[in-house]
């Protein structure tokens, strides 16, 4: 028998669905927000951005003032000229070098952001 | 008739139910395609405490970090919300980056569905852009600081630099200007881009289909 | 016949013409006013305003740092004043990289920034990490023996 969205593949993602849900009300509940300190210009204070911001912030390390617009906005831009061209490139170097540059980024950034949020 | 057919009957949806309802799924699809689902639920618990959130917040500079603490501390179920509009934030980033690896291996960003791929990136975009604009809204030390350092990069674009940072921050410096411009983009603009791409997105697979697995 | 449907198909051209056009023109509209929009109406630099520096917190020789109550606004700012070689020098903790605080370590004797670690020696020169520009120096003024700083709020 085919199978239909309608009601075989439906059930299987309203049960992901919900566990989905279950997974994040779980997490809210165990590790709920916390309140953060009130803004001040006195102390000595060590800002760090989200976890999924800690690549970028890593690259910035790199890159004085007057050049730092390369780290934090035209590598992203062209990471994600890469990701929107993946079909037309994969068309003309074939999916293997594709996928081999796409995972080299994505261990990059991982590395960094792993670097970044254990410093 | 039932008021359920009645509905269906008015929006015109009984014929229109069929091609959606009864699409074929390919065989052969493991549990890696359910992670559009999975993001899309993240999103929607995302969308809804967001609306709850904006009952009691205060977007200004004098309120908003009191306004924070009163929904943590006062307002029913506050932190519950507030827990379930950060993790599902978190879910979802997470569940979007494993959905494009799936998408990448499956090579279903081949033609004819490369636009959907790039809808797919854009998504992620706004997605990156919403966590940055809300990160601000708790207008605590951290969020000050990080949108400070996030900001000044812009502002370090040779020529165009000084303009964009104040498009951004709407002030040299970051003030209650850039929180309400931040919580305008955070509550009306980026999600209803979302909304744009959402629409765009799932038009095309439910007109394209899934692609079949290799 | 014949020419009234060529008439006709020629309009028809025409109109879906106009379409595209009044929909350029309208995405284009949007963009700029959004733009225009966005832009703050009046955006002021900050000037310089002078607050006093209590006797006690200023250095006889070496790097301290100095917290200015702000009193309109209810906030307080940090400076850094430094005495070296009988001159006195006031320094923004704003980072010339990306603008966090940077913080005085007594160890190193230099200025140290959080974020990514820029550190600048204690007449506020660059010495490592990212940051190429020295910490911004902010105007003294002394009246009647009393020093004010300049702040930028
Ligand atoms: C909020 C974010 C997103 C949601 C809710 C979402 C949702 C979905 C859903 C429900 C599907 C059906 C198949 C499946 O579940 O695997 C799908 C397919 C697809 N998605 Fe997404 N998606 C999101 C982001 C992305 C991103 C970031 C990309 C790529 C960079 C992408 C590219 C695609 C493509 C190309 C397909 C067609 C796959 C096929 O036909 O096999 N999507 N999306
Ligand atoms: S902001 Fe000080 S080193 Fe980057």
């Amino acid at each position: 028998m085919k199978k239909k969205f309608y009601p075989d593949y439906l059930v299987e993602i309203l049960f992901f669905a919900i566990i989905t849900f279950e997974l994040i009300l779980i997490l809210a509940f165990v590790f709920p927000p916390q309140i953060g300190k009130e803004i001040d210009f006195l102390g000595s204070y060590k800002p760090r951005p989200e976890w999924y911001y800690l690549w970028l912030f890593f690259l910035l390390r790199f890159f004085p003032a007057d050049t730092v617009f390369i780290g934090g906005i035209l590598i992203p831009l062209v990471v994600l000229s890469f990701l929107i061209f993946i079909p037309w490139i994969d068309k003309k170097i074939g999916w293997r070098l594709t996928a081999l540059i796409a995972f080299a980024i994505l261990v990059l950034l991982i590395v960094a952001t792993l670097i970044e949020g254990l410093l | 008739m039932s008021i359920i057919d009645w509905f269906l009957d008015r929006f015109r949806l009984k014929t229109l139910h069929r091609g959606i309802f009864d699409r074929d799924i390919p065989e052969g699809i493991n549990y890696f395609y359910c992670f559009g689902g999975i993001a899309f639920t993240a999103l929607l618990v995302c969308i809804i405490s967001g609306l709850f959130l904006s009952v009691h917040y205060i977007p200004s500079e004098k309120e908003a970090y009191q306004s924070i603490i009163k929904i943590h501390e006062e307002v029913y179920l506050g932190k519950l919300i507030r827990g379930l509009h950060k993790w599902s934030a978190n879910v979802l980033i997470v569940s979007i980056v494993i959905h494009s690896i799936r998408v990448f291996i499956t090579k279903s960003y081949r033609p004819p569905r490369e636009l959907n791929w790039i809808v797919g990136v854009l998504i992620f975009v706004v997605v990156m852009l919403e966590s940055f604009t809300g990160y601000l809204l708790l207008w605590d030390q951290k969020a000050y600081w990080a949108t400070v350092v996030g900001t000044n990069i812009a502002g370090s674009i040779p020529i165009i630099g000084e303009t964009v940072l104040l498009l951004i921050r709407g002030d040299y410096e970051v003030t209650g200007k850039t929180l309400i411009r931040f919580y305008s983009l955070h509550i009306l603009w980026f999600p209803l881009i979302m909304m744009i791409l959402l629409w765009a997105h799932f038009h095309m697979i439910k007109r394209l289909g899934i692609s079949k697995p290799l | 016949m014949l020419t009234d449907r060529k008439v006709g198909e020629e309009r028809r051209f025409f109109l879906k013409k106009l379409f595209n056009f009044l929909f350029f023109l309208a995405s284009i509209s949007f963009t700029l006013l959004g733009l225009i929009v966005f832009k703050p109406s009046n955006p002021k630099r900050r000037d310089y305003i002078f607050y006093s520096v209590p006797e006690d917190r200023i250095p006889n020789e070496g790097v301290k740092k100095v917290d200015i109550k702000i009193e309109n606004l209810s906030k307080s700012f940090k400076i850094f004043l430094v005495k070296k070689d009988n001159s006195l020098i006031a320094f923004s903790p704003a980072c010339t990289h990306l603008g966090c605080f940077v913080n005085f370590d007594i160890n190193s004797m230099e200025f140290v920034c959080p974020c990514h670690g820029g550190r600048y020696d204690i007449e506020g020169k660059a010495v490592a990490g990212p940051p190429k520009d020295p910490l911004n120096r902010l105007p003294i003024k002394i009246e009647n023996k009393k020093v004010y700083v300049g702040i930028k709020i």
